[in-house]
């Protein structure tokens, strides 16, 4: 019987801390990929630092539910033992499930939805600044209505405001998820979600479209880049101007290549270019990526993406532009001088 | 002749089915049609299984290219649907099937010949909705097929969302009747004494079962329904420009969605409340709580739906209400698990595999809950939603919840269904590999997740921290397959070694282990009547293989009839003699005139649409005419 048992509490003991065991074992892979503990832990702002003391708490209580629970299936099996009184037993097994399955599963459960809500009306607040985010398959127009400006996959914001952001789409679902600043909000076609954001210190902060939203959901990046307030309204006014006139030849052969080829789909405020199918590309030389965070952005990267962008996110809307390799040259070296 | 030799051969002469093709296609025994739903089903795991490989194997490493991007849509709609509509309610519906007669001491469900339908139309669906890779357009917006990503051709081009979305609404046909068929099974045929309260408790699992999905199906016909009106028709059901509403589909689809979840685990929970009392060797503790909590589960599961929603911008009141609701269902799940230590607690416990794999359920599930709580909570959900750490909980609760409670039931029951014990070696080697590949691969999602990782990405982009994770996970999850791999070898082992099992190897309580193994195809020779809850424990237990001349065995001298005993609802009187309709082409023949219906919306021919209209109207007729002559019903 002794035997029995020590085979029990093996096979116990094994099965209930591996989940213990694999979350170091997961840790220590986070540790050796080299890199800080990023996304929702890493909050940055108000809403998302909430939300993590939330997921703290409840990863807590949650470890310590679980080691309970196993402790308690532990000696369940250890004590096994038929001899006992039946009215013994009745008894024991009703105190055991009114214990452990109502009364504190109760208490713990009607601690948390206070907290619940507590921490929801906690997050209800916004500030003068209003950016419209729309998602479209598979990249976000970004639009300044009090400023005049549109962009596209990156939205500065100044530091320590509660900006408001207004949500919709022009296509299918889509989700605005910046792990840093906030939990995600959907997009939804017929309707203009609210999300108020707030970044305390100045950064980048990655986010991805949450949603599965087609063939290259994978590929919908976008950030969100928080300045101090100062360089917030330098930022303003740089993009709020028109695209500067092309500088050299070079660059007005560009212009004229991409008034011919690419001014179907794109918007280049100052140059006649204005048509909304893709994104608005007048300050496009500022961004940090090309496709919505598909490749760098640089003058490779922009030469493969200009002349086939089908290889690098095949099924994104935008065709091959089949332009000859001088002409080429040109574009980049305009598109490349749009500051 | 001794008495029991001549009434069991007369019983066998009457119930047996036609030998060969005549009796595969006729047949209605309901344990011929749940080993069809368990053997169907766990080869849908299989595939299913494959295609998750294959997606772990695109995302070993950032920025792979083993699969296009369409490859890896494909493959995790088809893993979502495959796993829920395919796998899961149809394993469980198949120990039902063959287990829940056994259990409650009769020879057939209501409906044999509806429930051979269900069967056919199962295995139909199935077939029609991987008939998708066969034209080469297969679903890939995911297996809840959101609008107006799936309801507009513009967006989805093709077949493959009619494939989906009629294919669903065609396999609910066959759940549909199949929770009907269990419930007036339940209620009215069940050993005379067998009252409720002395029910077996995977027999009231498979009730509450039964009324969730009785309740909830219709929301999923409608939602797939008018999906493919939007797409069919150009109509509008789900299209903002012209009013209509994308977030009706959400609605609809999880408010049986969720629901769902509670139609797969509440029947795991009644396997487990079988097995774990068995390897106690005592009752259930707390059978009454444990029932409560079934019913409790059934009810609460239709209030929370919207916890599916919390992202899309409802008011913070109702998303609290739905908050609420979501984490007070873990009350009654925390009373089923209090219940099951209770009964180890005070039990002699043996550790044989089916009861490991219910331990397992417990290490997994436990934790799969724990997320569970955290995910109703609002504003946590808001960073999870849609992140891997929903992939993770998903998987906590659907593997732990229901995987690891079927591998314990195949562990547990197969020796019943073939006659054979399985090496309890290999058994316990499957188990450990399966457990450890589990956590292995499913516990590091939940970091991942909330580092930023949104779920069905085909790629993501290196130095983001989530590479390591994801080869754990890649490595986690073929060395589950490996374990799963195993369990197939023991299972097949057990039928060439052919270890004979005896009625009641695990000298478990319920009547399905008093009949012989494999059973007859009458169950049993004398109909048990019953006193308490677990009547091969108490004194006086039913013999039923060995009729005694004073027994109730119903093989009356002049006519060939199958007949067993119909009694009352709540206390199980004995009230008539129920006569049980014979074998019939009838129920395959409808559901091929269904399939060829489906087919005809799909590629949208009116000539095969009016073919399969009177084959429809045709199978019915003949259906009836054949019960109208022999003057049954059924």
């Amino acid at each position: 019987m002794s035997s029995h048992r020590g085979k029990a509490r093996r096979h116990l003991h094994g099965v209930l801390s591996w989940p213990g065991l694999l979350a170091a074992l997961t840790l220590l892979a986070g540790a050796c990929s080299n890199t800080r503990l990023g996304g929702a832990f890493a909050a940055k702002g108000e809403t998302a630092r909430s939300a993590l003391m939330l997921t703290w708490v409840m990863i807590a209580l949650g470890t310590l539910v679980y080691l309970a629970t196993a402790a308690v299936a532990l000696m369940a099996l250890r004590r096994s033992s038929a001899h006992q009184d039946a009215a013994l037993i009745r008894r024991f097994d009703r105190r055991m499930i009114v214990v452990g399955g109502l009364i504190v599963p109760g208490i713990i459960l009607l601690a948390l939805l206070v907290l619940n809500i507590a921490t929801l009306a906690a997050q209800a607040r916004s500030g003068p600044l209003t950016v419209e985010v729309e998602g479209y398959q598979y990249w976000w127009e970004v639009r300044y209505p009090q400023q005049g400006i549109i962009a596209a996959n990156e939205i500065h914001i100044p530091t320590g405001q509660h900006v408001r952001l207004e949500l919709a789409t022009r296509d299918v679902i889509h989700s605005f998820w910046v792990p840093e600043l906030a939990g995600k909000r959907d997009m939804i076609p017929g309707r203009r979600n609210v999300l108020v954001i707030h970044a305390e210190q100045p950064g980048v902060y990655r986010g991805q479209c949450a949603e599965f939203c087609g063939i290259q959901h994978a590929n919908m990046a976008l950030f969100v880049i928080a300045h101090t307030p100062g360089d917030f309204q330098r930022w303003v006014q740089g993009n709020a101007a028109p695209a500067s006139p092309p500088g050299t030849i070079a660059q007005q052969r560009g212009l004229d290549a991409f008034l011919q080829h690419c001014a179907g789909c794109h918007t280049i405020r100052g140059t006649g270019a204005d048509s909304q199918k893709g994104p608005d590309l007048t300050h496009f030389a500022s961004r940090r990526t090309i496709g919505a965070g598909a490749v760098e952005n640089d003058r490779g990267h922009l030469g493969g993406w200009v002349a086939n962008a089908q290889s690098i996110k095949p099924g994104n809307p935008m065709p091959p532009v089949p332009i000859p390799a001088d002409r080429m040259n040109d574009l980049l070296d305009y598109l490349e001088s749009l500051e | 002749m001794s008495v029991t030799t001549r009434v069991t051969e007369r019983l066998e002469r009457v119930w047996a089915d036609a030998p060969g093709v005549p009796g595969f296609f006729n047949t209605v025994d309901h344990k011929r049609i749940g080993v069809r739903y368990l053997v169907t089903g766990f080869v849908f795991f299989l595939i299913a299984g494959v295609q998750a490989l294959l997606m772990r194997a695109q995302l070993a490493t950032p920025e792979n290219n083993l699969l296009d991007p369409e490859t890896f849509n494909r493959l995790f709609t088809m893993h979502g649907t495959t796993m829920i509509f395919l796998f899961n309610t149809p394993i469980l519906a198949g120990f039902g099937n063959y287990f829940v007669p056994l259990m409650i001491g009769t020879r057939d469900m209501a409906f044999p010949k509806l429930n051979a339908l269900s069967y056919w139309i199962y295995l139909l669906s199935g077939i029609f909705l991987y008939g998708s890779f066969l034209v080469g357009q297969v679903p890939d917006t995911g297996w809840f097929a959101y609008v107006p990503l799936s309801s507009q051709e513009a967006y989805a081009p093709g077949l493959g969302l009619d494939f989906w979305s009629l294919g669903v609404v065609f396999l609910g046909l066959s759940t549909t009747v199949g929770g009907l068929n269990f419930i007036v099974t339940i209620f009215k045929m069940r050993a005379p004494g067998m009252t409720l309260s002395r029910m077996p408790l995977f027999a009231w699992a498979i009730l509450v079962m039964s009324f969730l999905i009785l309740f909830s199906l219709p929301a999923i016909t409608l939602g797939p329904l008018l999906m493919e009106f939007d797409r069919a028709f150009g109509m509008a059901f789900y299209d903002a420009a012209r009013g209509g509403d994308p977030l009706l589909y959400q609605h609809l689809f999880w408010f049986w969605g969720h629901p769902e979840v509670y139609i797969l685990f509440v029947p795991a929970i009644g396997m487990l409340a079988m097995i774990i009392p068995t390897f106690a060797q005592r009752p259930q503790a707390g059978y009454t709580w444990v029932v409560a909590s079934l019913v409790a589960i059934g009810f609460i599961s239709f209030g929370v739906w919207v916890h599916h929603m919390f992202a899309t911008g409802l008011p913070d009141l109702a998303n609290s209400f739905f908050s609420a609701a979501g984490l007070s269902i873990s009350i009654p799940s925390a009373i089923e698990i209090f219940a099951w230590l209770a009964t180890l607690w005070t039990g002699r416990v043996r550790f044989a595999t089916p009861l490991l794999y219910a331990l397992g359920f417990l290490s997994i599930f436990v934790l799969g809950g724990i997320t569970g709580v955290m995910v109703s909570m609002v504003p946590f959900d808001f960073q999870a939603h849609d992140s891997y750490f929903i992939v993770a909980h998903l998987h906590y609760v659907l593997v732990g919840g229901v995987v690891f409670p079927v591998f314990a039931a195949f562990y547990y029951w197969l020796p019943k269904i073939t006659g054979y014990l399985i090496d309890e070696r290999l058994g316990k080697v499957s188990f450990w590999i399966m457990l450890i590949g589990f956590h292995l691969t499913f516990f590091p999602m939940h970091i991942v997740g909330l580092l930023g990782m949104p779920r069905r990405v085909y790629t993501f982009k290196p130095g983001l921290g989530w590479d390591s994770y994801n080869q754990i996970e890649t490595i986690g999850g073929y060395l589950f397959a490996v374990g799963v791999l195993v369990s197939v070898a023991a299972f097949a082992l057990s039928l060439l070694r052919r270890v004979p099992a005896g009625d009641n190897p695990w000298n478990a309580g319920t009547l399905e282990w008093a009949t012989s193994s494999p059973p007859a195809h009458y169950n049993f020779a004398a109909l048990p009547a019953v006193a308490n809850r677990y009547p091969l424990w108490a004194a006086g237990a039913p013999d039923p293989m060995r009729p005694r001349p004073d027994d109730v065995v119903l093989v009356p001298p002049d006519k060939e009839e199958h007949e067993t005993l119909e009694t009352a609802g709540l206390d199980a009187r004995v009230e008539s003699i129920l006569v049980m309709p014979h074998p019939s082409y009838w129920p395959f023949l409808l559901a091929v005139g269904l399939f060829l219906a489906f087919t005809a919306m799909l590629i949208r021919s009116p000539v095969l649409g009016l073919v399969s209209l009177l084959w429809v109207v045709g199978s019915m007729v003949g259906w009836h005419a054949g019960e109208l002559r022999s003057g049954g019903a059924h």
